[in-house]
């Protein structure tokens, strides 16, 4: 029979126990619960960054699986504010390190060059690229089976197809501006190796300075539409930075082309019309493609890549009325649904 | 269970191990160190049950999620079924005051993240929160400034000095509060100072039938009226949500008491009937009305914290009634009165500290919380889609409904508290109600009165815990206390039953 100061003794133990169970079950639990690392090529705080980040935001809000998600910002995209990318890069390895993330996931085209393409192959992380605009197969992603994500396929599709109901009875002649960078280089290779009949496409350039946009808008006069590839914070001969949104402001004033951007805040930032990927699509369909890779039981495997060909069409209709183009009222109506129809 | 099916069972338990072996390591340590220090203990020892309990709950919680897991639910639902047995074991064996488990659960879930602060602490963030601190500060005042003592001489000089009238006055006192307070709980603690009082008063015998018919009757006042009407129990307000549109228009007013009519009446017969039976009285001497008269001369005129207190009940009481006139919801009228009785005085630092039932106002959140927590998870949804088509065997008959919503209602407060619970099985039994044809708010309000129906210590949420929280066992004989509840768990099943051709009459059929 068990006498009572055993049962004490054993109760006070069982305590003990269950109090060092619990901090030790849950403890182990938190600590092995998957992981996601976001890493992004563009910095904190700029609207294609802030709206990737609230479509992933939406889809976290969706899920209930215990999980730890942590962001990461090369901010390497924009020429002004870019930081040596061998400080960005040691800083993004040492977070991997760390935060030791099951699924990496590497938004545009500077985080899977400069740091995701390192560990392919590797049993830990697994990469999911998210909106690059180069082929897989450039960063060696083909037949890796730990990579998979989201190939961005630019809207030169749709934009043909506007382009022809802008100029209904000529060929359009295109120029093409974009700030310096790899998202903008992969973009450019992208819209050359595009079918664009009838449109013709006619000077294109990448520039580093403000300076360098100005004279080559000004050199364009000839060209229907002047495609701003991405506008990103420049610097100018003083030495100041001319900000992104300035720039925009600029083309759309001072451009004798219909300025047509391809950037979510283009006419935001007081462009006319635009054609841009919509980030929180991406946001959102990164992780839901991270939960289905995460989920070995259900989905086991890694999800198949994809190729998204969505965009979101943005409008200024003052901006536009006044150089004189009506668009079909079919593209009104999209920005208009999308929360991007100005006055 | 297929092969496959076993072959993963296994597979997941042994690849689990590390969480087997910690638990067999604590128990081999626990069994070694017991035997090594074996010798007398001068302070008497635990009972095997609270030995087998700490066992259960250092055991079953992480076997459970094993299980869980291995069957086949997601990591989420596993580790919430494994918080809510380590809850239920808790209340089960008794081995921690009533409000810890809740609070076990809602740490465990920001430990892991299984939900995010907003809805693991949402209890604590809600505008239930300033209804309690008001509702048991106002009780806290009426009972310390002697305003309940000084009414219930009162009411005792005027009423005949029978104890069914001692006992119908603190019912109909409870039935009047229920419309207004959408707790049963907040009106148990409203009605204990009167309760306690009325035990002085009386001289009541400890532990004797007129003192236990006492508690039965402030019980039953607080409790029985609670799926009567929709805004008597909180979670008849959520499950009203839950009912289509038209619906909830036609039942929140007083349709809601007219349709519950026959039930109502129904469980006041029988407590009236039980009560005498079960408590005989004649342990009472008759009342000393020469010194009670003579006490009422003593105390005096009233004394400013009396009419502080009585001011903060009339006031909390006309403002709950008149809500759709002021659109200013109770919570935060309590949160008036609690502010009133604060920078008045009437409530000093000492008493807020002291007086107010804070365990009661954890164990009520963080029950709360735990619902949210629930609910975040979609786990009582999930529950409904899985036994969606055991149901079919109904065939549209309301009796057999009935007896489904019982056996449902029954078997999901096993494990959880009254709200969570009655929410529960109205989410189960609503879609199984819409494929049987049975009107929808019969549905929730079968789950409104089953889920007041307790038969184990841990089930107490109804205000058994409340109550033996309050020491008022103490006063009164428990066991027959707990057979009156048991009576009157079969009266709420009877009254169902009583109301179907009342609701054929009302069209509901």
């Amino acid at each position: 029979m068990v006498g009572p100061a055993v049962t004490k003794l054993w109760r006070n133990l069982l305590i003990g126990g269950f109090l060092v169970a619990f901090v030790l079950l849950l403890g182990f639990f938190n600590a092995s619960k998957p992981r996601i690392l976001v890493l992004h090529s563009g910095a904190e705080g700029s609207p294609w960054v802030e709206q990737v980040d609230r479509g992933m935001r939406q889809a976290l809000d969706q899920n209930r699986r215990p999980l730890s998600v942590e962001w990461n910002y090369l901010a390497v995209a924009a020429p002004a504010t870019r930081r040596g990318n061998a400080e960005a890069v040691a800083e993004a390895r040492r977070a991997i390190e760390r935060f030791k993330p099951d699924i990496l996931i590497a938004v545009d085209d500077e985080a899977n060059s400069l740091v995701a393409r390192e560990y392919v192959g590797r049993e830990q992380p697994r990469v999911l690229y998210v909106s690059i605009d180069r082929p897989p197969a450039d960063y060696g992603y083909t037949d890796a089976n730990n990579v998979s994500g989201i190939g961005e396929q630019l809207p030169w599709k749709g934009l043909r197809e506007s382009l022809i109901q802008i100029f209904p009875n000529r060929t359009a002649t295109m120029a093409v501006l974009g700030a310096d960078g790899e998202t903008n280089r992969a973009g450019l290779d992208q819209l050359m190796a595009f079918d664009w009949g009838p449109v013709r496409i006619g000077d294109t350039a990448l520039v580093s300075t403000a300076d360098a946009w100005r004279d080559f808008t000004g050199r364009v006069d000839a060209a229907d539409v002047l495609l701003v590839l991405g506008a990103q914070d420049l610097p100018d001969t003083d030495g100041t930075v001319v900000t992104a949104a300035e720039l925009s402001q600029w083309t759309q004033a001072n451009a004798t082309p219909l300025p047509i951007g391809t950037q979510v805040d283009f006419v935001a930032d007081g462009g006319a019309l635009s054609f841009s990927p919509p980030p929180d699509d991406y946001g959102r369909s990164a992780i839901r493609l991270a939960l289905d890779w995460l989920d070995d039981r259900t989905t086991p495997g890694p999800p198949p890549p994809v190729q998204s060909a969505h965009f979101e069409v943005a409008i200024r209709q003052e901006a536009l009325s006044r150089r004189g183009v009506a668009l079909p009222q079919i593209y009104l109506e999209a920005a208009r649904e999308n929360g991007t129809l100005f006055p | 269970m297929t092969g496959a099916a076993e072959g993963r069972f296994a597979d997941v338990f042994v690849s689990h191990w590390p969480v087997l072996a910690l638990l067999a390591g604590i128990l081999a340590f626990a069994g070694v160190v017991a035997l090594l220090r074996r010798r007398p203990d001068s302070d008497g020892g635990v009972g095997t049950a609270e030995i087998v309990g700490w066992a259960a709950v250092l055991v079953l919680p992480p076997l459970l999620y094993v299980a869980a897991l291995a069957a086949g639910f997601s990591v989420q639902s596993s580790i919430f079924a494994a918080l809510l047995g380590a809850t239920v074991l808790f209340w089960v064996f008794g081995l921690v005051d009533e409000f810890v488990p809740a609070l076990v659960a809602v740490v465990a879930t920001l430990i892991i993240g299984l939900a995010p602060p907003s809805v693991a602490l949402a209890g604590f963030s809600s505008p239930s929160l300033l209804l309690l601190l008001g509702v048991y500060a106002l009780s806290a005042v009426i009972s310390s400034s002697g305003l309940s003592y000084r009414l219930m001489l009162r009411l005792l000089l005027r009423l005949p000095d029978k104890p069914v009238w001692h006992q119908v006055t603190l019912l109909g006192a409870g039935y009047a509060l229920s419309p207004l307070m959408p707790s049963a709980n907040a009106r148990l603690s409203l009605l204990t100072p009167v309760f306690k009082d009325m035990l002085s008063g009386l001289r009541l015998t400890p532990r004797g039938p007129a003192a236990t018919a006492l508690l039965a009757a402030m019980f039953g006042g607080a409790l029985l009226f609670s799926p009567m009407m929709a805004t008597s129990k909180s979670s008849n307000i959520a499950a009203l949500s839950l009912l289509p549109a038209q619906v909830q228009v036609e039942f929140t007013g007083l349709f809601w008491l007219v349709a519950a009519g026959v039930a109502a009446l129904g469980v006041t017969v029988v407590h009236l009937m039980v009560v005498p039976r079960l408590f005989p009285s004649g342990d009472e001497s008759p009342l000393p009305r020469a010194q009670m008269q003579q006490r009422i001369v003593e105390l005096g005129p009233l004394k400013p914290q009396e009419w502080i207190a009585a001011g903060g009940f009339v006031f909390f009481l006309l403002g709950s009634a008149t809500v759709g006139w002021h659109h200013v919801k109770p919570p935060y009228l309590a949160g008036f009165v609690l502010l009133a009785l604060l920078l008045s005085g009437a409530l000093l630092r000492k008493q807020f500290q002291r007086d107010l039932d804070w365990p009661m106002i954890f164990f009520l959140l963080g029950i709360d919380s735990l619902m949210r927590i629930m609910n975040h998870l979609g786990l009582a949804q999930a529950l409904a889609r899985a036994v969606d088509d055991t149901f079919d065997f109904i065939g549209g008959r309301v009796t057999v409904f009935i007896l489904v919503a019982l056996a449902v209602t029954l078997l999901v407060r096993l494990a959880l508290p009254v709200t969570a619970g009655m929410l529960t099985a109205a989410i189960i039994l609503l879609p199984v109600a819409a494929a049987q044809g049975i009107h929808p708010w019969i549905c929730v309000f079968c789950a409104a009165v089953f889920s007041d129906i307790a038969f184990f210590r841990h089930q107490g949420t109804n205000g058994i815990i409340q109550i033996r929280a309050a020491g008022l066992f103490e006063a009164a004989d428990e066991r027959g206390f707990l057979r009156y509840n048991r009576l009157m768990n079969l009266a709420r099943v009877a009254v169902v039953f009583a109301s179907i051709p009342w609701w054929g009459w009302l069209g509901l059929l």
